[in-house]
């Protein structure tokens, strides 16, 4: 019997499912009433008064086991419920068993037999409002009068390294690190440390602030940065949820938060250390006692900035981080320092106008920011250098496109006699010239190219996987009940009843929970295991709630330079460096659940399967397969394959710089040759198939003993 | 309430100029800090070792310095910078440099390590020799070893006397003229140190403050300046201004006419010329060297020339007086300026001299002009060296030209620029003369004695009037074009119209668009700006009506005819 899917915790428990049995064993009624009473619970759990009357009355124990439930995705095995409980609140097992028996009384929950032992699940029907009302439960607030704020600037650091990288041309590198010299560049012209501005851009990138493209150019995510200056984190919603439960002002310790990140699912990697929460915008940290904790502040600010005649731009901690990204729009960022130091320039007003801006917002937008006049000369030379720019778009490389009023100029500039104008503002160039070389010239004459985006070409759809999404917070009383129980306060009692003394019923014997473990496994079954890219967004967004160290029991090693690059300075380098992906473990030992045990998988999938008949049901379908050529892998979405004499020819979108001809012999040879496990590799020794190429010798041998091809098989290879 | 600076962590401070305890800050800040720019809104100033020093050497502690700091900041003072401003303070009085026996000079270091470091120093070996605690050096060696020592980081607390010089009676004609109290305080500032620089705006008088200074040293003096007509202007100022008759003071013109009084004026390029069997091997210098000068004064000191740095430091026994207006360098050799002449002593901000009315209240624009589209098309084909000149040499500048001096009708009015053409073709179009590099110096006095006495009411100036030249009816400079992005000359030439007049003073650059001349342009004008001064950019459209554009203006040149930018300059 599955459990629902109708809840938005994946693992909750239909209500109608669980038997009349337990019912009347739980409400101490007939087997006769019991359809009735769950009935009427079914209504009650659809009713918000009656679940907010619930909420209020039940105690504390209760809902906090509502809670534990809900942060696990909707079920929990007792033992370790009762571990969790006593972590996060501090309940010992009779008052949690207390809380489970209350939640019972009002059928909230379910116990369930499971292949491990018992476990408590929610009840769909209540499942998700539940949830709603006691997530963030364990962020206990704590007094007001006793915190101390640390030094804090608002964030402004952090929002001003972000904006910087639009001109800073930062790359992450193949090895998944910032370029070194792009970084050291950079941390000289604004006066920092490299390490710290290091620190800073991994934060924002965790933070997804800032983002890169496919090359791992890294660019602001300007609405990403509007909404966090003004405290909101559109790409990381954990955050908001945080902030909307500290917002009503009482501290929580951070020890309180780690807990709260490190509970939800999927969040693991990604965790946001509680230290940089206290530079972010929206947040403080300091102390309460010697304990570290945080607040939410709103993040505030007046129009302060200065703008000098001499195009300099002052943004004192007074302003508003909001204004930080209004300025950095359109200056180069000089210095960040307690006043933070920025420069209209020339070249910053045309990429600001390259973006989309006009020079009208851009000068209105300063003197909004501006606590004084804009200077004349400094917004007329704005609003020149913005009026200006002419945008050359170079299509297909050799085809210039300006206005008709610079076409002269343009063809006078590229040469008259390479230059063939075929329309108005249209021009054709040599196809000797080079891109660069256009681009280049136009830009001596003052002429900003912009090269057309040229759509992705569809893709099958990546497995979806569904975002963390987090639930509104937990009330400040509720989180204050928490703490009142804590206390041992008087008002706050506890529960009557000392151990519950209703056993779970034993139901159906239910599978494995539906969890992130079930989906990493599912997909790396229906993928192989080189990743399209649209595969690797999907597996990078789960990977985000992994922890580091989870990372290399999920992909295989030839995914891993991609994958270094996608993850880029979402990891600390060292955890990279660390990694070995090259053996895909049972995930047993990450999770503690049960696998199926399966045979090891050849390190190349294909070898196993009839490439030919895979191949023919990718042309159907338009799939993307993954092709050994011996030295190299490639993925391939085929849309039409074709023998020609010996070779095969598969007409696709190349993802990876491939031939795209393949000898159909080889294929057919290697579509031949026996699976890997009906000839055992390690006693016999690994051969290749007839008409095969063999992998070279520094490879790792197919026999999957670890060792290299040229020292393991090659050397007991008989000749042919 | 909020206090008016913040300190940054790399040792600048910034002072708002609104925040009602400006003056408080500016105040505090001015003892140990120097400031560095002062435009509209926000004054920058630095806490450079050099400023630091200065502060020591004037009696200010390391306490006081972070009082004072911490008196005006709005937060606290970054830790780094209380390291640093305690480490600077550490560091001066460290090595001394005191009179030796038999007249050569000794060397005090109390740093082991800095001693160390002289011992293996290549370039000091044959200059130091130790002696003791400390070092015995020659006289001559005296600047070299504190400008090694500066690049140590290592201020010299110079205790050595100071040679007098021969003795001559000068005394400032105040039934003439009455100083300006900045003046007397300028000449009483350096007279308490012997060395220094003072820094004032163009026509804040610093040729009276020359002559304040000699009357309170009252001893030979040698001037150097930065070209004849500057040279003859001082003699001029000083015989009409001080009790000197024209025989005290004589122009050193060379080898032909050597003549040397107890006042001497020379040029930089004089001076510099190499030759001679002296010690030094610069003819001209062994021989003014020879002289028992008490004081040098350096005009125009940010023209100071390479070898120049290099024979002053041989007159490091001589008191010393720098004057300038704009101690800006692209090469960047100011600290060679605080090292050998002294540091700045004096300084005050142009627009305070502006609104105190002791120099003129000038407006300054930048005029945009376009290009036609042929000219467009030979900029963008012509190298980087050739677009300059080709910018230059736009006839839309002449249009915008004419319509200015049409503006301003009835005004006494300068066109300067850089590129020769151009300036000829403005001339015919003006119908007014052109002084360069080529018009002998007679027939450049002519005219400039004409100009004064506003028989000629618009003249057309190249490079040859950036500097020193005294002009003080001319109210409205138009500048056509300018040395690439040289913001000395652009300051320079804003001076010559800055003499106090009524009406005030109007400063027009005009820039063709889409050229490199508006980046240089922007350039040029950063240190005006930085001093407070605003630029108003206007279009070519608001200074000549549609109707009014067709004025008849004389073919400009060419490209074929511009033929090498190079011959263009003068």
């Amino acid at each position: 019997m599955p459990f629902s899917t109708e809840s938005s915790l994946p693992t909750t428990w239909p209500l109608e499912d669980v038997s009349l049995k337990l019912v009347s064993d739980v409400l101490r009624c007939s087997s006769a009433e019991a359809r009735g009473e769950r009935d009427r619970f079914a209504r009650h759990h659809a009713d918000e008064a009656w679940l907010d009357q619930a909420v209020a009355t039940l105690p504390v124990p209760s809902l906090c086991v509502a809670a534990l439930l809900a942060r696990n995705g909707g079920m929990l095995y007792v033992p370790e419920l009762h571990s969790q409980a006593n972590a996060s609140f501090g309940l010992g097992a009779d008052e949690t068993d207390a809380g489970v028996y209350e939640l019972l009384q009002l059928m909230l929950i379910a116990p369930l037999q499971a292949t491990r032992g018992e476990c408590i699940a929610l009840v769909t029907s209540a499942a998700d409002a539940i949830a709603s009302r006691v997530a963030g439960l364990e962020l206990i607030p704590l007094s007001r009068e006793a915190f101390v704020a640390g030094e804090h600037d608002g964030g402004r650091a952090l929002i001003a390294v972000a904006m910087a990288l639009a001109t800073a041309e930062l790359r992450i590198t193949n090895g998944g690190t910032l370029h070194r010299t792009v970084l050291k560049r950079l941390a000289k012209q604004l006066g920092s440390d490299p390490v710290d501005l290091e620190r800073s851009i991994v934060a924002a990138h965790q933070l997804r602030l800032v983002r890169a493209d496919a090359d791992g150019l890294m660019s602001p995510d300007r609405e990403a940065l509007l909404a966090a200056a003004d405290g909101r984190y559109l790409r990381l919603p954990v955050l908001d949820t945080l902030a909307a439960v500290l917002r009503d002002g009482a501290p929580v310790a951070s020890d309180a938060i780690d807990r709260y990140f490190g509970a939800i699912e999927y969040h693991g990697s990604v965790t946001v250390p509680v230290d940089l929460l206290g530079r972010l915008p929206g947040f403080r940290a300091g102390t309460v006692g010697k304990a570290p904790a945080l607040v939410a502040i709103e993040p505030a600010g007046k129009p302060a900035a200065s703008v000098t005649p001499s195009f300099e731009v002052f943004i004192p901690p007074e302003s508003h981080p909001r204004d930080l990204v209004e300025i950095l729009e359109a200056c180069e960022l000089v210095r960040i320092d307690r006043a933070i130091v920025a420069r209209i320039t020339k070249a910053s007003v045309i990429q600001a106008v390259s973006r989309g801006s006009t020079g009208e917002q851009l000068v209105a937008a300063l003197a909004k920011v501006s606590r004084t006049p804009l200077p004349q000369n400094v917004s007329a030379a704005m609003l020149d250098w913005a009026g200006t720019t002419v945008i050359a778009t170079l299509a297909r490389g050799t085809v210039v496109v300006v206005p008709p009023s610079e076409q002269s100029r343009v063809a006078a500039a590229l040469g008259a006699s390479r230059t063939r104008v075929v329309a108005p503002g249209v021009l054709v160039v040599d196809d000797g010239v080079a891109e660069r070389t256009i681009a280049a010239t136009l830009r001596k004459i003052g002429i900003l190219e912009r090269v057309p985006e040229v759509p992705p070409p569809a893709r099958r759809a990546a497995p979806a996987i569904e975002p963390a999404v987090p639930s509104p917070p937990a009330s400040l009383a509720l989180r204050a009940r928490v703490a009142a129980y804590q206390r041992h306060d008087p008002r706050e009692k506890r529960p009557a009843v000392a151990r519950a003394t209703v056993k779970p019923h034993p139901t159906q014997q239910i599978d494995k929970p539906d969890t992130l473990v079930r989906r990493l496994e599912r997909w790396e079954r229906t993928h192989d295991e080189l990743l399209p890219p649209e595969g690797f967004d999907a597996v990078v967004d789960v990977l985000l709630r992994l922890s580091a160290v989870d990372v290399q029991f999920v992909l295989g090693a030839n995914n891993r330079k991609e994958l270094a690059k996608r993850l880029g300075v979402m990891l600390p380098s060292r955890d990279l460096a660390d990694l070995d992906l090259e053996v895909l473990q049972d995930l047993e030992d990450v999770f503690g659940l049960t696998k199926p045990q399966r045979q090891p998988r050849p390190e190349l999938d294909w070898q196993t399967e009839h490439v030919l008949a895979r191949l023919e049901a990718a042309a159907r379908t338009h799939s993307t397969v993954a092709l050994d050529l011996g030295t190299r892998t490639c993925a391939i979405a085929v849309r039409k394959i074709a023998p020609r004499g010996t070779a095969l020819l598969v007409f696709g979108d190349d993802e990876h710089d491939v031939s795209h001809a393949i000898r159909l012999d080889e294929i057919r040879a290697i579509a031949d040759a026996p699976p890997a496990s009906a000839a055992p590799a390690k006693a016999a020794g690994w051969q290749p198939a007839p008409g095969m190429t063999p992998p070279p010798g520094h490879v790792k041998c197919p026999c999957m003993s670890g060792k290299r091809y040229r020292e393991c098989c090659r050397s007991t290879l008989q000749p042919s | 309430m909020s206090r008016p600076a913040i300190v940054q962590s790399d040792r600048t401070v910034l002072l708002e100029v609104e925040h009602p305890e400006y003056e408080r800050g500016r105040d505090v800040l001015a003892r140990f800090a120097e400031l560095e720019r002062s435009p509209e809104h926000v004054h920058t100033y630095r806490l450079s070792s050099l400023a630091l020093w200065n502060a020591a050497a004037l009696g200010v502690g390391v306490g006081e310095v972070l009082e004072g700091l911490a008196a005006v900041s709005r937060f606290e003072i970054p830790s780094n910078v209380v390291h640093e401003i305690t480490e600077a303070f550490a560091r001066y009085g460290v090595c001394r440099i005191v009179d030796g026996e038999g007249g050569a000079l000794r060397l005090e270091v109390d740093e082991p390590a800095v001693i160390v470091r002289l011992e293996r120093d290549p370039k000091l070996a044959t200059r130091l020799v130790r002696r003791g605690e400390g070092f015995e050096l020659a006289v001559l060696d005296r600047g070299p070893v504190k400008r090694a020592l500066l690049g140590y980081g290592y201020p010299v607390e110079d205790r050595a006397g100071l040679v007098d010089g021969a003795p001559l009676a000068i005394t400032a004609r105040l039934d003439r003229f009455t100083p300006y109290a900045y003046q007397t305080a300028a000449a009483e500032a350096f007279a308490r140190s012997g060395h220094g620089v003072i820094v004032l705006p163009c026509g804040a008088g610093k040729t009276v403050i020359g002559l304040l200074a000699m009357e309170r040293l009252a001893t030979r003096t040698l001037i150097l300046a930065s070209n004849r007509e500057a040279a003859a202007q001082w003699k001029r100022e000083l015989c009409s201004k001080g009790s000197l008759d024209e025989r005290e003071v004589a122009i050193y013109e060379g080898a032909r006419t050597p003549t040397i009084a107890p006042v001497t004026i020379t040029t930089y390029s004089m001076t510099s010329k190499r030759g001679g069997s002296g010690p030094t091997g610069f003819t001209h210098f062994d021989r003014l060297a020879a002289e028992p000068w008490g004081l040098v004064i350096y005009d125009e000191v940010h023209l100071v020339p390479a070898p120049i740095f290099q024979l002053t430091a041989q007159l490091q026994a001589r008191r010393r007086l720098g004057l300038t207006a704009t101690l800006v360098r692209e090469d960047g050799r100011e600290t060679d300026v605080f090292a050998l002449i002294g540091p700045k002593r004096f300084e005050i901000g142009w627009r305070v001299l502006e609104q105190s009315g002791h120099i003129a209240q000038a407006t300054c624009f930048e005029v945009r002009v376009a290009m036609s589209a042929a000219r467009a098309s030979a900029y963008a084909l012509a190298t980087p060296r050739e677009q300059p000149a080709i910018a230059a040499a736009n006839p839309t500048k002449l249009e915008a030209m004419t319509a200015l001096v049409a503006r301003h009708q009835g005004e006494r009015i300068l066109v300067m620029g850089t590129y020769l053409e151009p300036l000829r073709a403005a001339a015919r179009a003006l119908g007014a003369p052109l002084v360069c590099g080529d018009t002998p110096h007679r027939e450049r006095e002519k005219i400039f004695a004409e100009f004064r006495s506003g028989a000629i009411r618009t003249l057309l100036l190249s490079r040859v009037g950036n500097f020193a030249i005294d002009l003080p009816e001319a109210s409205v400079l138009i500048q056509i074009s300018g040395t690439m992005g040289s913001r000395q000359e652009e300051a320079q030439r804003l001076g010559r119209i800055l003499r106090p007049k009524p009406g005030g003073a109007s400063f027009y650059t005009i820039v063709s668009r889409h050229t490199r001349e508006e980046d240089l342009a922007l350039h040029r004008q950063l240190f005006l700006t930085e001093q407070g001064y605003r630029f108003f950019i206007e279009d070519m459209t608001q200074i000549v009506p549609p109707l009014e554009a067709a004025i008849v203006v004389p073919p400009g040149p060419e490209l074929a005819e511009l033929g090498d930018p190079d011959a263009l300059l003068n």
